[in-house]
């Protein structure tokens, strides 16, 4: 092992603690003691990310073989990732001590929750490929668990599919894998591309086919039109931190393995103006629009978040895709956006569960009443997706449209913005009803209706407001003072465009 | 004499072995279990010792020990190269552990001195097939090894062993038939007058242009002949049904010894009876090529389909085994090197994996998927091993048998990604890394569909209950478990430090290919 | 003129005086005899054997006072000594394993007919081989027939006789043709005697006169001797008759008299007609692809028997298929395959009708594939001596089967153009379907409860205490067999010397 050790603390520290809680005899008999040891433990994983990120560095942990090398290192993308990644996974965690208590067999959660923490951030430092892949398939199998979780049968089959799909995807993208490994000696990421023209000669028309593949493999974690069959069903049958979660942030580790394989690997040139682009576009917009319509459709609150992320994550995807520093600059702040909207949105839906018992959004009336601070963060995050200035969802849609109106993408450039404002209609439309309903549940809804647990105020435990209140919190406020982080982003696409 | 000792692992065995067929009415009862363990266990342990101490004390080439002359040309000859230590090695590795399974595994079973018999006997022949120093030798053993273990399969007596053992014993007859054809044009074609293995082949050039087209025609059929055993398709069948044998005899035999005897024979052919000069980009390289890529094909979707684990894990080394076979039939050297290290880590892989579904029925009884539910958490280390040689099988990083697929792969696109060959020879290679993922995801799909009802019984079945009628079951005992454990940590082993195995197997691809 | 000269001689008249001196001996001594007899007549062979092998030719031996070329003549070489001294040697061991039960088969009074015909039988194998002269072939033949069915008939059940009838008829067709090509061959040349006829036949050839002629002769005698040794497809006497013989009988029908008379088809191609001729002329195809037919067809029917012993007799046609087969190639090469297959079936077959024997009479002495079952664990040395027996016919290596099957693979491929992979994937075939049911038969033998049915056991307790005498014979053959396997180099290199000398 050389270089920077302090760079394996955060990998490794939440794993062995999520072991412990696993083996641990004296978490199974009280559930919340595991779930508040892991909160503690994702605390102090915060900061050791924190820690990390401020000293950066590099570090090879093992050689798997003479050209493969696990190593970590820590650049501009690694540092939003991570940043991101390990606040989350907190708030969740926190959220999660009091929504568990109403689960089974916490300690099973617990434990592979903090396991998939360490995977996570090994992902976010990844500093080649295979160390990607290597943690991108034990992010797969360690969050298996979290959906199966309930164990009913629904949530077995559900799981089996999230792993066969993101199996499927993963060697999708092992095959392109293989290809550069043979194209190139280096797989190490760095900005601008590491491949030559020389290693390429001759097999130009495989190496487009790898690269899609590629795409396409890492494409199905970050649910992308056509193999994001999985998401709408893993995600509400799992608890809602997880759902949360896998949302937020698993399905950003898609994006992340697209982002490092196109820029930090294959190079942006190469793919510009190839069909590969195009058929990326042309996915990720029939996705974007897909997503909101099904989301729109949907009655049960969970599945029509999942179907949002569908959308979402494929706005992310489309800035990616046009290859261009503005619409780069959208797609990375959307991410951080995103994951903050979209949990906040989860815990949301989750606090509702708990509380009501009500799964579909038209039960969810009154609300306003019950849990008015709830609602309102609700309400602010939805607003913010729709991309209502000043909320932050409006900068990264603005960063995306504007940079693809300028990329030079053909017709996409302006069938792309197209397609997003009908979406954000669309978001309007499967978001804000429940606001309304809430707040102005209407004359035919009387009082005394019978709903678990009476019409009094009864705000979800403050375990639970907390994280939903700091996450939206933090989505309005990187609306309003969006400046540091669009400048760190604007660093990054300088480097890589 | 020095080279005489080259003969002793192979004779002490089947000696040994057969001693022990004419011992079965001697003793009775506990002593007799007691002595036969020993002897049994010692003398495969000494064996393992002896192939060990040759391996390391011999020096690459030498003329090897010839032991008789079959008839004018043809003679039985022993010799030590590094791909027979290869498999040697293996064998002497594996056959000790697998034994020590076997002594808990059989304990209940009567006529058991007969067992033994013929499972030591096939020790002994295993390790001809690897010292076998040229085309005679190698098919004298090969004739031998259907013979001892065909007993083993019959061993239950059951009417399915016995159609079981028929239709072994019929394919691989068969089989051999039409591998000596082969080993015949060898002889006539052979550029030295014998069958000696050498690198790069023995075949006469000028005679062998001469008749290009047959010897192609007489390749492709060895090949299937010799598959036989490999379970190439269509000469699979007798796989999946000699599952009924005992689980020592279906993992060591049909994952382990007979299978790769196929595997390494077909290797042995290839590169250093014809040689790859003379067969590659000819019509047979692709023949056999499209052969090995349908088995895998083949063998991973009938596994996704079958109930019966061990019949499930019997598909999967159908299929495992083309991985081997497509390695050999890209007839460069670094496919000679994938192959070999696919033969390795699918060896430990396999082994695990049938051990682990016969510890499962030797405490529970149960031979079916869907009985598996809830077990992983009564039998922890049975599963844990489980779990390892299923992520290895799949092909995750940190495990053997992603060495072994990114080898294989890598050596797929070298030939055909290169640009350097055109036609079927460009793409059919790629088509191949392609059939390799799907057949992966496939492993997936069987192998963690286990696992997932093992750990995470669905709320209903019950299984986590005692009131469902079970009595306490238990991980198996420290002779079961001891392997298991063993096999599990080489997979890691390989899985991280695969670099001194890789470097002495390219090395041998490198003279070879 | 050494002494040796005169074995093949001796050998001939004392095996006929055993025979007569026979008809008046009670059976006991007559099988005393009779045992004596061919151990003397194998070792005088022997010696024959090696007197050629020093000498490095063959010579004639004049019998009788009439000159050449209307006397009778013998000729002895390597290639005629090696098959006598195989044939004595064969015959020794099915003579004795079968002892018990002839003795149990044949009524007392009758047995020293049986030693007569025996005898007799000997005689005749070793006139076939060692004669120079058509007259004196046809002769033995006729008397080698009577022989045959005499041993047939000899355990008057209504099954034997109706297959001694059968044997006979098919026989005499046989027989007939071939004094029938006899007759118009000494029309056309004028000579009886081998070596004159064969420059007739020269002379005439090259003159190209009497063409037709020549062609019936040539397809005529090949028919004869075709039907008598069970070519296919003049098969269909055989499963019957060697399916209803006592075991010596079925041993020595099968393992020998058949070959007696192709090694009489062989020495007519080589020294009457001339091989050049014969390979010439369109008869050796069509004999080599009723050599192929027979190795397929026999085989199949074989799989489809239920009946040990009908099966082990259809396997003798499949076997003598191979053999035809290695004629028809044509070659040097496939010649000497098809004599050392004449070697490797005599033993081998000897000793599957030798070791069921052993079985049967642990199982009740039914024959049928089933009562067979888990027979091994009653008669062990027997169901080994069986497996040894299959497994040579399957062709596994260091058996004789293999040797054969690799000189049959290897004269394939050395100048034969076209036939070469019609053989390879003939022999390759052939072993699978061999392996099907010969292997067949001995899973069952291992196979099953270990106790067979109770009329078994008090058998089996009778059968093993005086079968020491079965016991020597299948180890012998067992023997033997592993012999011809491992160390064939040199009867390979003689069967090749005595083919070089042999016109």
């Amino acid at each position: 092992m050389e270089g920077q050790m302090i760079l394996l603390l955060p990998v490794v520290f939440p794993i062995l603690a999520g072991i412990l809680v696993l083996t641990g005899s004296v978490f199974r008999k009280e559930g919340r003691r595991a779930s508040l040891f892991a909160a503690a433990c994702l605390a102090g994983e915060l900061g050791l990310v924190l820690v990390c990120l401020y000293v950066g560095g590099e570090l090879t942990v093992w050689r798997l073989t003479d050209t493969i090398a696990i190593e970590l290192c820590v650049d501009g993308i690694s540092r939003l990732f991570a940043a991101l990644t390990a606040s989350v996974w907190f708030l969740a965690a926190v959220y999660s001590t009091d929504y568990l208590s109403h689960e089974e067999e916490t300690y099973r959660f617990s434990g592979f929750y903090l396991i998939v923490a360490g995977v996570l951030i090994g992902l976010d430092f990844s500093a080649n490929l295979i160390t990607l892949y290597v943690f991108y398939e034990l992010m797969t199998l360690t969050s298996l668990p979290l959906v199966l979780h309930e164990r009913t049968r629904e949530a077995v089959q559900a799981g089996l599919k999230y792993l066969f799909y993101s199996v499927a995807g993963a060697f999708m993208a092992l095959f392109g894998i293989f290809f550069l490994a043979g194209a190139s000696a280096e797989l190490t990421f760095t900005a601008g591309g590491v491949l030559t023209d020389a290693a390429l000669m001759g097999k130009e028309g495989l190496f487009l086919l790898a690269s899609f593949c590629m795409i396409m493999g890492f494409g199905v974690k970050a649910g992308m039109f056509p193999l994001h069959g999985w998401l709408p069903t893993a995600h509400p049958v799992a608890p809602a931190p997880a759902s949360a979660v896998l949302s937020g942030l698993i399905t950003k580790s898609g994006v992340l393995a697209i982002i490092r394989t196109v820029y930090f690997i294959i190079g942006a040139d190469r793919l510009r103006g190839t069909w590969v682009q195009n058929a990326w576009i042309l996915l990720s917009l029939l996705t974007v629009f897909m997503g909101s319509m099904l989301a729109y459709k949907e009655p049960v609150m969970k599945k029509r978040l999942a179907y949002s992320t569908v959308s979402q994550v494929s706005y992310i995807l489309f800035g990616l895709s046009l290859l261009q520093p503005m619409a780069f600059v959208g797609a990375l702040s959307h991410i951080v956006f995103h994951s903050l909207i979209k949990n906040a949105l989860f815990l949301f839906a989750g606090a509702v569960i708990v509380t009501t018992g009500w799964t579909r959004a038209e039960e969810m009336r009154g609300l306003g009443r019950m849990m008015p601070i709830t609602l309102l963060c609700y309400t602010a995050v939805s607003l913010a997706l729709v991309g209502i200035p000043p909320a932050s969802g409006f900068i990264s849609k603005w960063y995306l449209a504007v940079g693809a109106l300028s990329s030079g993408a053909g017709a996409w450039s302006f069938i792309g913005p197209a397609v997003l404002l009908i979406s954000a209609l669309l978001t309007a439309g499967y978001l804000l009803p429940v606001t309304i309903a809430g707040f102005f549940p209407g004359n035919d809804f009387a009082e005394g209706e019978t709903v678990r647990g009476g019409m009094e105020k009864k705000e979800p435990s403050g375990w639970m407001l907390w994280p939903i209140l700091i996450l939206s919190t933090g989505a309005v406020l990187f609306g309003c003072f969006p400046g540091p982080l669009l400048s760190m982003l604007e660093t990054i696409a300088a480097g890589v465009l | 004499m020095n080279n005489i000792i080259l003969a002793l692992p192979v004779l002490l065995p089947i000696l040994g072995g057969s001693s022990l067929l004419f011992s079965e009415r001697r003793l009775r009862g506990k002593v007799r279990d007691i002595s036969l363990e020993f002897f049994v266990g010692g003398l495969v342990l000494l064996n393992s010792l002896l192939v060990a101490g040759i391996l390391l004390g011999q020096r690459a080439g030498g003329d090897g020990l010839v032991l008789f002359r079959l008839f004018s040309n043809l003679t039985v000859q022993f010799r030590i190269d590094r791909m027979g230590s290869v498999f040697a090695g293996l064998i002497a590795f594996l056959w000790p552990l697998a034994t020590l399974y076997s002594f808990e595994y059989m304990k209940e079973e009567k006529r058991k001195a007969t067992f033994f018999a013929y499972y030591v006997m096939t020790y002994g022949v295993t390790v001809g097939i690897a010292f076998a120093g040229n085309l005679t030798t190698l098919y004298l053993f090969y004739e031998m090894l259907t013979l001892v273990t065909f007993p083993l399969v019959l061993f239950p007596l059951s009417k399915e062993a016995m159609r079981a053992s028929r239709t072994y014993l019929y394919f691989s007859i068969g089989g051999a038939a039409f591998a000596f054809i082969g080993l015949v044009f060898v002889l006539s074609f052979s550029a030295t007058g014998n069958t000696a293995f050498r690198p790069g082949g023995v075949l006469d050039p000028k005679l062998a242009a001469e008749s290009r087209n047959l010897l192609l025609f007489i390749y492709v059929l060895a090949f299937f002949g010799f598959g036989v055993k490999a379970a190439l398709f269509p000469c699979h069948a007798w796989l999946p049904k000699a599952t009924v044998a005992p689980t020592p005899v279906t993992a060591l035999l049909h994952a382990v010894a007979v299978v790769k005897s196929g595997a390494f024979a077909i290797l042995r052919f290839t590169y250093f009876s014809f040689g790859t000069e003379f067969l590659r980009g000819s019509w047979a390289q692709w023949l056999v090529m499209g052969a090995a890529l349908f088995t895998i094909l083949f063998g991973s979707t009938m596994a996704v389909r079958e109930v019966h684990w061990k019949r499930r894990l019997a598909y999967s080394t159908i299929s495992n085994l083309s991985y081997i076979l497509f390695g050999a039939a890209l007839m460069t050297p670094l496919g000679m090197a994938a192959a070999l290290s696919h033969l390795t880590a699918h060896a430990f892989m396999k082994i695990c994996s049938f051990f682990c579904a016969g510890a499962v029925m030797h405490q529970t009884g149960k031979t079916y998927i869907y009985q598996l539910d809830g077990l992983g958490k009564r039998m922890p280390v049975t599963f844990g091993c489980l779990t390892v040689a299923s992520l290895s099988l799949m092909g995750i990083p940190l495990f053997a048998g992603f060495i072994s697929k990114w080898n294989l792969c890598r050596a797929a696109f070298s030939l055909g990604g290169s640009g350097a060959v055109s036609g079927i020879g460009a793409w059919l290679p790629c088509a191949g890394v392609v059939v390799i993922l799907y057949s992966a995801l496939m492993t997936g799909i069987y192998m963690l569909s286990v696992l997932v009802r093992a750990y995470f019984p669905g709320r209903g079945t019950g299984v986590l209950s005692a009131a469902s009628g079970e009595a306490a079951v238990t991980d198996p005992g420290w002779k079961m478990l001891v392997p298991l454990v063993i096999f599990a940590a080489v997979i890691l082993l390989i899985g991280l430090h695969s670099g001194p195995l890789m470097a002495f197997l390219t090395e041998i691809g490198g003279e070879a290919g | 003129m050494s002494l040796v000269q005169n074995f093949p001689f001796f050998s001939i008249i004392i095996a006929m005086f055993s025979g007569i001196i026979s008809s008046v001996l009670s059976g006991r001594k007559a099988r005393n005899l009779s045992l004596f007899m061919i151990t003397v007549t194998t070792a005088l062979s022997f010696f024959v054997l090696c007197y050629c092998q020093e000498t490095g030719e063959s010579y004639t031996y004049m019998m009788g006072h009439f000159p050449a070329p209307w006397g009778n003549e013998i000729r002895a070489g390597v290639l005629e000594g090696l098959t006598a001294t195989l044939f004595g040697l064969v015959m020794f061991l099915a003579v004795l394993g079968g002892i018990d039960h002839t003795a149990a088969d044949v009524e007392p009074g009758k047995l020293n007919l049986f030693y007569i015909m025996i005898d007799l039988m000997l005689s005749s194998l070793l006139a076939l081989v060692y004669t120079n002269d058509l007259f004196t072939a046809y002769v033995f033949v006729e008397i080698n027939t009577i022989a045959g069915c005499g041993l047939i008939m000899i355990r008057q059940k209504k099954k034997s006789m109706s297959a001694a009838i059968r044997y006979m008829i098919m026989s005499q067709l046989g027989s007939g043709l071939f004094l029938i090509g006899l007759s118009v061959l000494y029309d056309v040349t004028g000579h009886l005697l081998m070596s004159p006829a064969k420059e007739s036949v020269s002379r005439i050839l090259a003159q190209g006169s009497y063409e037709i002629p020549m062609l019936v002769i040539l397809a005529v005698i090949s028919v004869g001797l075709a039907i008598k040794s069970g070519l296919y497809p003049f098969h269909y006497w055989i499963p019957d008759t060697y399916g209803y013989a006592t075991p010596t009988a079925s041993a020595v029908l099968s393992g020998l008299v058949s070959k007696g008379y192709i090694f009489l088809l062989i020495k007519i191609f080589y020294r009457v007609l001339g091989n050049e001729h014969v390979i010439g002329s369109r008869l050796i195809n069509i004999l080599y692809w009723f050599g192929i037919a027979g190795m397929m067809m026999g085989s199949i029917h074989a799989i489809a028997e239920k009946d040990t012993r009908r099966m082990i007799a259809y396997s003798s046609v499949a076997q003598i298929g191979y053999i035809y087969m290695g004629i028809g190639l044509g070659t040097d090469q496939g010649m000497i395959a098809a004599v050392f297959h004449i070697f490797t079936h005599s033993v081998t077959k000897a000793l599957l009708f030798i070791s069921a024997v052993g079985l049967y009479e642990v199982s009740g002495n039914k024959t049928d594939y089933h009562s067979l079952r888990g027979s091994a664990y009653r008669n062990p040395l027997a169901a080994a001596g069986f497996t040894v027996g299959s497994l040579s016919m399957v062709g596994f290596p260091m058996l004789s089967g293999f040797i054969s099957k690799l000189l049959f693979a290897a004269s394939a491929l050395d100048g034969t153009d076209w036939k070469m992979l019609p053989t390879l994937i003939a022999l390759a075939v052939s072993t699978t379907l061999n392996a099907i049911y010969f292997l067949r038969q001995v899973i069952t033998l291992y196979s099953g409860p270990r106790s067979g049915p109770k009329k078994a056991a008090e058998v089996s307790s009778a059968g093993n205490k005086s079968s020491w005498m079965l016991r020597t014979s299948i180890l012998c053959l067992i023997a033997f067999n592993v012999f011809l396997g491992v160390s064939s180099q040199p009867i390979v290199q003689a069967i090749a010397d005595g083919l070089a000398m042999f016109d």
